[in-house]
């Protein structure tokens, strides 16, 4: 099948343009040896006859200076192994801003590729009074053009109208071989902006239109004083969203997780397979997916302040504060992302050009507290601290969850400024980045980006946690032992799981966690959450025999709240030890994928168990020599 | 800010007074002369020619990041951030000042 390839600067209405094409008939994997997502799709160019279009990732030019931009010039001039070089290349050019636009597309055409052009959002071009000269254009550039717009629909048809006459000359005439090297002299670039001034003073012209809405919004928003303050209360806003919004699918979901449960026991007649499946596969793979709406929530956040243009200021913003502890501004997109889960932060540190700063950013994003830590905090928050009003709007432990949070970041600053002195050290880091101008998201991006994270989540709930589960159940069930008779089924099933071998390690354990405050009980949680923190909650239900309820944790709060062994330091040494640990699979092999190998994970959990053991040993001191 | 007040009264479209771009406050412009050698990112001058900071175009400081630290340039129709260190390698010939409508 003919390949083409759409190839684009960052917010050039690229993905918009490639979603408009293919609409669903996506799919996404990843680049050989690193985890940069590689979206194909399926374009019709005649009844019955179809191609692969490719979405490349976003690039200034062809002279890569990110992992991204490395991909986009080696798929273009054919030098990765493990794919082949398109035939065609659709070059994206922005109408709003073709002065910039124009520089890829002429790199583009020095490859001497089958190239057709387009131009992407025309419909804004027009409110600005920007009229583009097509065939002037074309003239000049010496390659068609095509007008388009993604949410207007126009151009679509005449965009595959002429690919398939690129493909149909193709097909006379293979595509030319070897790539050809990418000059950047600074002789050559000059010459290049000049093609592009005169290409535009004959086919462009601007009429005087009302004044620059992205300068007016601007001027707000980057204001000394108003900028940071609708920062702070956008992300303030959006945090307060999700968590009040998202509870109620929330809710729904962790009843239906349960109603599911009781179904099942009921149908199935008792014995390991109903085991298996009720309190193995369906608690612990239930136990996640319930995050699900709160991981989308704050994509569908983070997918809008993209597109709209925000997220570039944040970064450009707090800039200053990345700075202070050596990492990028660059950095504050993927640790913000980390707050609903490390994994996608952690591939959104590709946009960091340092190698070392995006190491030390991979590096501290899993500190950023997760939605998987919520369920802990939670619990632990509603079994030790008092729910009082504090200056009548605030609640206490409403107090203590955002301190969490605060010390999730805390605790990422430090590291990275650490490391940047010492294991990878590195000296002052450029930031250089396009402000783009302000733009109506798109709906349908938003979902199909959305539709894209649930699938990937949905995947590894149903793969590694999986997995896990089953395994945990293995360990906490095997092997069996008579209880004494005269106990409760609750209590039966407290006294297998002590002697199983999850129990009996946890029991070995003991002596290590002993100056943390725990016993063997939270042993056994720790151990079963070293794959997945949120496991922790249906363990620690198991151990005290209370049978842990999803739809509220009173149960397991009061159970706590009466164990002689858990006390007030032992809560705030739990707390310091899950806000710093690494207890995540995914994380881990998503780290190492990403750094392409084993030795940074390694590191990552060395450093972080370290920390979380120390930290926790220190508050476990402290708040008993306090209390 | 002696470089600046001499700036603001010079009323010559090419003055001579030539200063980094760092140094530049919100609303003042210039026309970029040259590239000085970047130690911390050897490639910096390529990638700022390449995204349209070529000798010879004209630059203006827009907004200066609230915490410092950092500008926010336009240059050729966009709006480009970055960092005062990065914006120390530009040579300016500065051309108008802020004082100017």
């Amino acid at each position: 099948m003919t390949r083409v390839a759409l190839v684009g600067s960052p917010n050039s209405g690229k993905t918009t343009l490639f979603n408009a094409l293919t609409g669903s008939r996506q799919k996404t994997g990843n680049y050989a040896g690193v985890t940069i997502e590689k979206k194909e799709g399926i374009i019709e160019l005649a009844p019955g006859r179809q191609a692969t279009l490719l979405d490349l990732p976003g690039a200034y030019s062809l002279d890569a200076r990110t992992p991204d931009e490395a991909i986009t010039a080696e798929m273009v001039r054919g030098a990765r192994a493990d794919e082949s070089r398109p035939e065609i290349v659709i070059a994206v050019a922005d109408s709003t801003n073709l002065e910039r636009n124009l520089y890829l597309v002429l790199q583009l055409k020095e490859q001497k590729l089958p190239l057709v052009v387009a131009l992407t959002m025309s419909d804004l071009a027009e409110k600005q009074g920007i009229e583009v000269r097509r065939e002037k254009l074309e003239q000049a550039l010496g390659v068609p053009v095509v007008v388009t717009s993604a949410v207007k629909r126009r151009g679509l048809k005449e965009l595959i109208d002429e690919v398939r006459g690129l493909a149909d000359r193709g097909a006379e005439a293979p595509v030319p071989g070897p790539a050809i090297d990418v000059d950047n002299s600074s002789a050559r670039i000059i010459e290049r902006y000049q093609t592009i001034e005169a290409t535009l003073k004959s086919a462009v012209s601007r009429k005087q239109t009302a004044r620059d809405v992205t300068r007016a919004i601007d001027r707000v928003l980057l204001h000394k004083v108003l900028g940071p303050l609708i920062l702070f209360v956008a992300f303030a806003l959006m945090f307060q969203l999700i968590f009040s919004f998202a509870k109620i699918p929330m809710d729904a979901l962790a009843a239906a997780v349960s109603l599911l449960q009781d179904k099942l026991r009921a149908a199935l007649p008792p014995g390991d397979f109903q085991s298996l499946l009720v309190d193995g596969v369906i608690a612990g793979v239930g136990a996640v997916v319930v995050f699900l709406p709160q991981i989308l929530l704050l994509f569908a956040f983070i997918l809008l302040f993209e597109d709209s243009g925000y997220l570039a200021r944040a970064a450009f913003i707090l800039d200053r504060l990345m700075s202070r502890v050596g990492l990028s501004g660059r950095a504050f997109i993927p640790l913000l992302s980390s707050f609903a889960c490390a994994i996608p932060g952690i591939m959104a540190s590709r946009t960091v050009e340092n190698r070392r700063d995006r190491l030390i950013t991979i590096m501290v994003s899993p500190l950023m507290t997760c939605s998987a830590r919520i369920p802990v905090y939670t619990m632990l928050i509603a079994a030790f601290v008092p729910a009082t009003r504090v200056f009548g709007v605030f609640t206490l432990q409403g107090l203590v969850m955002s301190g969490l949070y605060f010390f999730g970041i805390v605790a990422a600053l430090v590291v990275a400024a650490v490391l940047k002195r010492t294991v990878l050290k590195s000296g002052t880091s450029s930031f250089v980045m396009e402000l783009p101008t302000y733009k109506i998201p798109s709906a349908r991006n938003l979902l199909l980006g959305l539709y894209d994270r649930a699938r990937i989540f949905l995947r590894r709930a149903g793969t590694i946690i999986l997995g896990v589960s089953v395994v945990l159940w293995a360990l906490a069930t095997y092997p069996k032992t008579e209880a004494p008779r005269g106990l409760d089924d609750k209590a039966v099933a407290a006294y297998r799981l002590e002697h199983s071998i999850a129990g009996r390690a946890g029991r070995a354990f003991e002596p290590l966690i002993r100056p943390l405050g725990y016993d063997w009980k939270i042993g056994v949680a720790l151990i079963s959450s070293f794959a997945a923190r949120e496991v922790v909650l249906s363990t620690l239900g198991t151990v005290y025999a209370i049978g842990y309820d999803k739809e509220n944790n009173t149960a397991l709060v009061n159970r706590v709240r009466q164990e002689k062994t858990f006390t007030l330091a032992t809560a705030v040494s739990l707390l310091v030890f899950y806000a710093l640990a690494l207890q995540c699979v995914s994380t881990i092999a998503i780290t190492r994928r990403e750094t392409n190998s084993w030795r940074w994970p390694a590191f990552m959990f060395a450093y972080m168990t370290t920390l979380a053991y120390t930290m926790s040993w220190l508050a476990y001191r402290v708040v008993t020599f306090l209390a | 800010m002696i470089l600046n007040k001499l700036a603001n009264k010079s009323t010559a479209r090419y003055s001579l007074v030539m200063t980094r771009l760092a140094r530049l406050r919100a609303g003042q412009r210039g026309v970029i002369d040259s590239f000085h050698h970047s130690h911390h990112d050897p490639r910096l001058a390529t990638r700022l020619m390449e995204m349209g900071l070529t000798v010879g175009s004209e630059i203006e400081v827009a907004y200066e990041a609230p915490f410092g630290g950092a500008l926010a340039v336009r240059c050729r129709g966009t709006l480009i951030a970055l960092r005062l260190g990065d914006a120390e390698i530009v040579e300016i010939r500065l051309t108008a000042g802020a004082d100017e409508p």
